[in-house]
């Protein structure tokens, strides 16, 4: 997907990520089939610039997880290339995942399991300062601290010697992504990172990633499955389906004005809660398909109300709707 | 610093807490502790000297205030007997228990986190460890390299870390794929980095438990050598007293000589019992509290 | 007479660090015909609460106390066989996840038999009959029947689920976050469905969730509760429209929305109470931008603030100015919390 020219930070191009299924035994002896693959991440392109926070929309199994664990290099990519200012890092990523490390970070969902419960919070956060081997003994307290401070937990030397079970839901979130801070990396990827919150807490994680990204100029990827969130955090959004991303544009024209089937199907399922704003909703056909059987064309068309004989027999390309809209359809 | 080592104490004191056949395992265990430490300062007599008293040897005498336990066909005071013997059974215990469960620990991480080749390699060692039954493979073990101490120990070494490698390595499976983990992953750090500060405090409670349970079978195999007759002679134990009973076949005339030892063994083994089965409850998955 | 009434409904169990508060003296009543939600967030005590309407008591449970009265008997007092008699055929119950609540080893049409032969005594023939008018009413394929639960997708095994609460045609049916779980799209072909059952049955539903733009949709009549209490109570659209209390007002503050205006996300600082010990005077005081000396020492009670809507806070004499301020970060910035 072509941009307009601005200083990129993270561009990914045709991003592909397979995982071979096995086979049972029997079936690998007698039938002769192709190796099946689970197409988690089917091609997919956009880029985040600096300062900027993308969000990337769908429903579960839709393959946002899949696409955030290989840009942080998790997972090799199957295909497709990935570009940090300019230069292009898909080996990089894979191969010294240890030195992606610092550019790209990640921040995980469940704020109950993803500190490990033995660790201190100073332990914790200063992990990657050790791993890394930044700075020297006396210095990395400093640099934790600061590191606490900035995502509000003060003074930080009260937190240093906590346990995770000492803090709630929202300080143990903020502990991880302090402890990304400490690495400053420039791309941050956070994957629902507050849907195991209370509501009434969820702000504050929600502002917290915003400020950090406008201060520190990081590319942010925002995942989730609630596009009212995304509405508020994110300036761009992906929306993805079975693989593919089928629109990406400015958050608010996607919101007022989408243009995909899919989209408009998400957003009229959104619950609102005015009791009187009735909800024009569209009707669903069908079921979410099997992500490892995809049907041929167009892989929304079963359950799609437009859906016409060209959308069965081919995958549909980028159509341009907007200076900065895309969108995956035959028929707009 | 001070906080985590504060914390490892109390969550240490936390297992015990409520449950009291652990605590009396471990009051008994402490016990036993002392004595070993202190024998030579409780003992009234020496484990194997012959006690004459008016000139006529101390045979075979009933328990009385002066032997607590009775006395031995040799004129040998069985309390004495019993309060040197805690040395070998505590030395034995305790030594192999920490040997077990730090090759059990290790390779039980390694097999778990690792898997594939290096899990399937380590766990058809351990099938193969299970295949051989214990007391024969030590008494033959003894028998060929000398009947000392250190043998003993290194024979139930080579075999009981199979337990403990089997049930870590279960912790390990379901712990590596906790998020935790893999967020260590992310930071960058190498697999070494996250099996020792990741992985290995985790299972930590599991090791204990693993080390007391191996503490009671280590104690009670050492008694079944001695027994036997393949202890190390120069050395007290519970076990020889009884394999000197058994041998001048005294026990229904003694039988004293049979309750003291014997006692003293069952009471330090069900302490490991007890103690490593108030950790297993830890591990298992707690319900939440509010 | 209200189809089902609580009245003062105390629920306490026990844990190793103290008894646990967890429902705290709650009234609300459900007419024929009628939704209510109950919305709140975790450990506020919905679960707790709709469990205690089928009497479904956690092992630990240390007290239990007042009265739910359904058509005038209090189901606490009830004998076991006329519990059991009331349970399903009378008030049914869609637990919260659905895929933990089916045994994965049996067919989910044996359990829906099962549910229903436990309560009536129907021939085969026309329990399977029931059951596939049921699948038809939930809109899952009649096919689907003899599957086992790991074949359905997680929307269509909830849908199992609401056919199977709704095997023997309760008059009530509680839903404990019956769609906490699910994807959005699905969650809305559930609602619907949902929506639509309580129209063609006429059963009365109790929802609990913590997402109150579902409630919202959903109920007629909201309860809001907070830390074992229940702080506002009243027909769902002047809750959503005209609400009282200080925490109800911040919850919906706190909700973003796909339309309308992008409004301000506020969080409210610090967290609930803890309910061994629960403060005194008002549980929600410590996070409230608009509490005075009165808040802390007395608990507040329940106020009829209009005809039917009952608020739990005692400064409904400034709520025009309260409602404005909710919407402002910086009331809830700057609430020093303890």
């Amino acid at each position: 997907m072509t941009d307009t020219k601005r200083d990129r930070m993270i561009e990914v191009r045709n991003l592909k990520k397979y995982f071979p299924l096995e086979k049972g035994f029997f079936s690998s002896l007698f039938s002769k089939g192709d190796q099946k693959y689970l197409k988690a991440v089917d091609g997919i392109s956009f880029s985040i610039h600096a300062g900027e926070i993308l969000g990337l929309a769908g429903e579960s199994g839709c393959g946002k997880t899949t696409t955030a664990k290989t840009l942080v290099g998790l997972y090799p990519p199957t295909e497709g290339k990935v570009l940090f200012g300019g230069e292009e890092i898909t080996a990089l990523m894979v191969r010294d995942r240890k030195k992606w490390a610092r550019t790209a970070q990640y921040v995980f969902q469940n704020p109950y399991e993803s500190l490990n419960p033995r660790q201190t919070v100073l332990e914790t956060v200063m992990e990657g300062l050790r791993i890394h081997h930044l700075g020297t003994r006396e210095e990395r307290g400093g640099m934790a601290a600061r590191a606490l401070a900035h995502v509000k937990m003060m003074p930080p030397e009260d937190f240093f010697d906590r346990f995770p079970h000492q803090l709630s839901g929202g300080q143990r979130q903020r502990v991880s992504i302090a402890r990304t801070l400490v690495l400053n990396p420039k791309l941050l990827i956070a994957d629902e990172p507050v849907s195991m919150l209370d509501v009434s807490i969820r702000a504050e994680i929600i502002n917290l990633l915003k400020e950090l990204t406008e201060e520190m100029n990081l590319a942010s990827l925002f995942i989730s499955h609630d596009i009212s969130l995304i509405r508020y955090i994110c300036d761009r959004t992906a929306i993805m389906y079975l693989g593919k991303i089928v629109e990406i544009g400015p958050t608010e024209e996607i919101i007022s004005d989408p243009r995909h089937p899919y989209t408009q199907l998400l957003l009229s399922a959104v619950p609102v809660t005015d009791p009187d704003a009735g909800r024009v909703r569209i009707k669903l056909q069908g079921d979410v398909p099997n992500p490892i059987d995809l049907p041929a064309g167009c892989r929304f068309g079963p359950r799609c109300d437009r859906a016409a004989e060209a959308c069965r027999r081919q995958e549909p390309g980028e159509v341009q709707v907007g200076p900065d809209h895309f969108v995956l359809c035959h028929r707009l | 610093m001070n906080r985590k080592v504060k914390f490892f104490f109390q969550s240490q004191v936390d297992v015990f807490r409520g449950d009291w056949l652990g605590i009396a395992g471990a009051i008994i265990l402490g016990c036993f502790i002392l004595m070993a430490v202190f024998a030579p300062l409780i003992a009234p007599y020496k484990p194997d000297e012959m006690i004459y008293r008016d000139g006529r040897l101390q045979r075979l005498q009933p328990p009385s205030l002066r032997h607590p336990f009775g006395t031995t066909q040799m004129g040998h005071d069985i309390f004495s007997q019993v309060i040197y013997g805690s040395r070998a059974a505590v030395l034995v215990g305790v030594l192999s228990a920490v040997l077990v469960s730090i090759i059990g620990t290790s390779v039980g991480i390694i097999s778990g986190y690792y898997g594939g080749t290096i899990d399937a390699f380590l766990m058809r060692l351990v099938d193969l460890s299970f295949g051989i039954p214990f007391l024969p493979f030590i008494i033959i073990l003894v028998a060929l390299t000398g009947l000392t101490f250190w043998n003993v120990v290194i024979g139930i070494t080579l075999l009981l870390w199979r337990t403990p490698a089997r049930v870590i390595r279960s912790q390990v499976l379901s712990l590596k794929t906790r998020p935790f983990v893999e967020a260590s992953r992310v930071l960058g750090a190498s697999n070494f980095r996250i099996m020792v500060f990741q992985i290995a405090p985790n299972v930590l409670p599991l090791t204990f438990a693993n080390t007391a349970l191996a503490m009671g079978w280590a104690i009670l195999t050492e008694a079944n050598i001695s027994f036997l007759g393949y202890g190390d002679p120069r050395m007290a134990s519970w076990g020889k007293v009884l394999f000197q009973v058994y041998i001048l076949q005294a026990m229904t005339i003694a039988w004293w000589w049979v309750l003291a030892p014997g006692l003293a063994i069952i009471l330090l083994v069900l302490s490991g019992f007890f103690i490593g089965r108030a950790y297993e409850k830890v591990t298992n998955p707690r319900l939440k509290e509010f | 007479m209200a189809l089902l009434q609580t009245r003062n409904l105390k629920v306490y169990y026990r844990t190793t660090r103290g008894t646990v508060q967890a429902v705290d003296d709650i009234s609300f009543s459900v007419e024929e015909g009628e939704n209510l939600g109950l919305v709140g967030e975790s450990g506020c005590g919905k679960t707790t609460a709709v469990k205690a309407i089928l009497r479904l008591f956690p092992v630990n449970l240390a007290l239990v106390s007042g009265a739910i009265e359904y058509k005038g008997r209090d189901i606490l007092a009830m004998s076991f066989e006329e519990l059991s008699r009331l349970r399903w055929k009378e008030i049914a119950m869609i637990p919260q996840s659905a895929m933990n609540a089916l045994d994965p080893v049996y067919p989910v049409e044996d359990q829906i038999l099962e549910a229903i032969q436990a309560h009536e005594t129907l021939p085969y023939g026309e329990a399977i009959s029931r059951i596939q008018g049921l699948f038809d009413l939930v809109g899952v394929e009649k096919s689907r029947l003899k599957d086992y639960p790991h074949q359905f997708s997680g929307g269509m095994l909830q849908r199992a689920c609401i056919a199977m609460a709704l095997s023997c045609s309760p008059k009530i049916i509680l839903a404990d976050e019956p769609t906490t779980a699910l994807d959005v799209v699905v969650q809305d072909t559930i609602l619907q469905r949902i929506k639509e059952l309580h129209r063609k049955l006429n059963a009365s539903m109790i929802l609990s969730s913590h997402d109150i733009s579902v409630i919202a949709e959903t109920c007629d009549k909201v309860a809001v509760m907070y830390a074992g209490q229940i702080v506002e109570y009243g027909r769902s659209r002047t809750i959503f429209g005209n609400a009282y209390h200080p925490y109800a007002l911040g919850l919906q503050q706190a909700f973003p929305s796909i339309k309308g205006a992008k409004k301000k996300l506020i969080a409210i600082k610090g967290y609930p109470p803890n309910l061994i010990h629960p403060p005194r005077g008002c549980r929600f005081g410590q996070r409230c931008p608009f509490r005075i000396g009165k808040c802390i020492t007395q608990d507040p009670p329940m106020i009829e603030v209009e005809p039917g809507h009952f608020s739990r806070c005692i400064r409904q004499d400034i709520v025009d100015e309260i409602r404005k301020k909710v919407s402002l970060g910086e009331t809830w910035e700057n609430v020093a919390v303890n």
